[in-house]
């Protein structure tokens, strides 16, 4: 792995950008991916938010200054595409987020591309209601195993914020699912 | 009871020693019991999301990104200023169609002056032949025109007959003297 300041360089500089950014896709599309995947929670969905995502990336990349690293940059874009491409849809059927949320999360049990058992669902319902950044430290710290420091930087929000809003989200989740068990 | 509250105050004021040299994040203590709740919760919950992908989802995606951001590349590339300024004479022309085939279209053709339809003839004159006008006239009664109804004066005839050819002048006189015959 080409180390991240090399690869940024390659990255704007015309002649290498191409090749230089067949390596990034490859070192960051799996863990974009799953990230996207968990905020969209469609693969289809997930897979277009990817893909704008990268394309985004590339768009972008002349203008980086390397004042954050460069994951954390594109773990930003991802964040905002998929939160945008959410708010985009709740738009068109001119309902809450929330909603949206839980009608993403409802239509599991028929999604061909989610494997998880009735407790996996009965999560994925109960990150559903958390507030949109609840939501994405959840995901981040539970599943994606981030630091908090790095979700800071990509969050642009401090560690003690980080920290309080991931014990609430736990907190409620916690609720939630001894409400269902109930 | 009252002695094990005294060990339990002692216990209070007792202050750590620092002897080690280690030191903790500030506020680190803080929020170490939301830390260790919330660790006893996540023992509880799924580690795995239960979410997939299609199979080989990710084996071609460099390729299929790629495409689709070279796709820009094979066409020029044209500012939106320059395309603007490129518009405009078009816009222009556009416009000038449309405002005189409107005016052409919904203008009252009876307002035009005859000094107006004599310069429309001197222009366009050799684009007309004697078959657009019997096809476009045919049914036309002399006698129903107001053209003989115009004066013309002496003067007027004089330029006329300095300007042209007399060969066609004669020539066309020749025709109605006959005609009239």
């Amino acid at each position: 792995m080409v180390d991240e300041i090399t690869l940024v360089e390659q990255l704007q500089n015309v002649q290498t950008k191409e090749q230089a950014f067949r390596v990034l896709i490859t070192e960051y599309k799996e863990r974009l991916y799953w990230h996207i995947r968990k905020i969209v929670i469609s693969h289809d969905d997930a897979d277009d938010v990817l893909q704008n995502t990268f394309i985004k990336v590339f768009r972008g990349i002349d203008n980086f200054k390397q004042d954050s690293k460069l994951y954390s940059w594109m773990y930003r874009i991802a964040t905002n595409e998929s939160i945008t491409f959410i708010n985009k849809r709740a738009k068109e059927r001119n309902v809450d987020i929330s909603e949206i949320n839980q009608g993403l999360v409802t239509s599991l049990q028929s999604d061909e591309w989610f494997t998880g058992d009735e407790i996996q669902q009965i999560l994925q319902q109960a990150v559903a209601t958390l507030p949109t950044k609840q939501q994405l430290v959840f995901n981040m710290k539970y599943f994606d195993n981030l630091k908090y420091e790095q979700i800071s930087e990509i969050l642009e929000t401090s560690v003690g914020g980080l920290k309080a809003s991931y014990f609430h989200a736990v907190k409620k989740i916690e609720q939630y699912i001894k409400t269902r068990k109930d | 009871m009252k002695e094990n509250n005294k060990h339990i105050q002692e216990d209070k004021n007792y202050t750590l020693p620092n002897e080690a040299g280690f030191s903790a994040p500030k506020g680190y203590f803080d929020t170490v019991e939301d830390h260790f709740s919330a660790k006893l919760i996540e023992e509880h919950l799924p580690k795995n999301s239960g979410f997939k992908t299609p199979e080989s989802y990710f084996e071609n995606l460099e390729d299929l990104i790629i495409s689709k951001i070279q796709l820009p590349k094979k066409g020029k590339v044209i500012s939106l200023r320059r395309k603007t300024i490129k518009l405009i004479p078009v816009a222009a022309a556009i416009a000038l169609f449309l405002f005189v085939g409107i005016n052409f279209i919904f203008t009252d053709k009876t307002e035009l002056s005859s000094d107006e339809i004599a310069l429309w003839f001197d222009n366009n004159i050799n684009a007309i032949t004697n078959d657009d006008l019997i096809t476009e006239f045919g049914d036309l009664e002399l006698d129903d025109t107001s053209l003989l109804n115009e004066i013309i004066n002496d003067s007027s005839i004089e330029s006329y007959v300095n300007a042209n050819d007399n060969y066609l002048l004669i020539q066309d006189i020749d025709i109605n003297i006959n005609e009239l015959k």
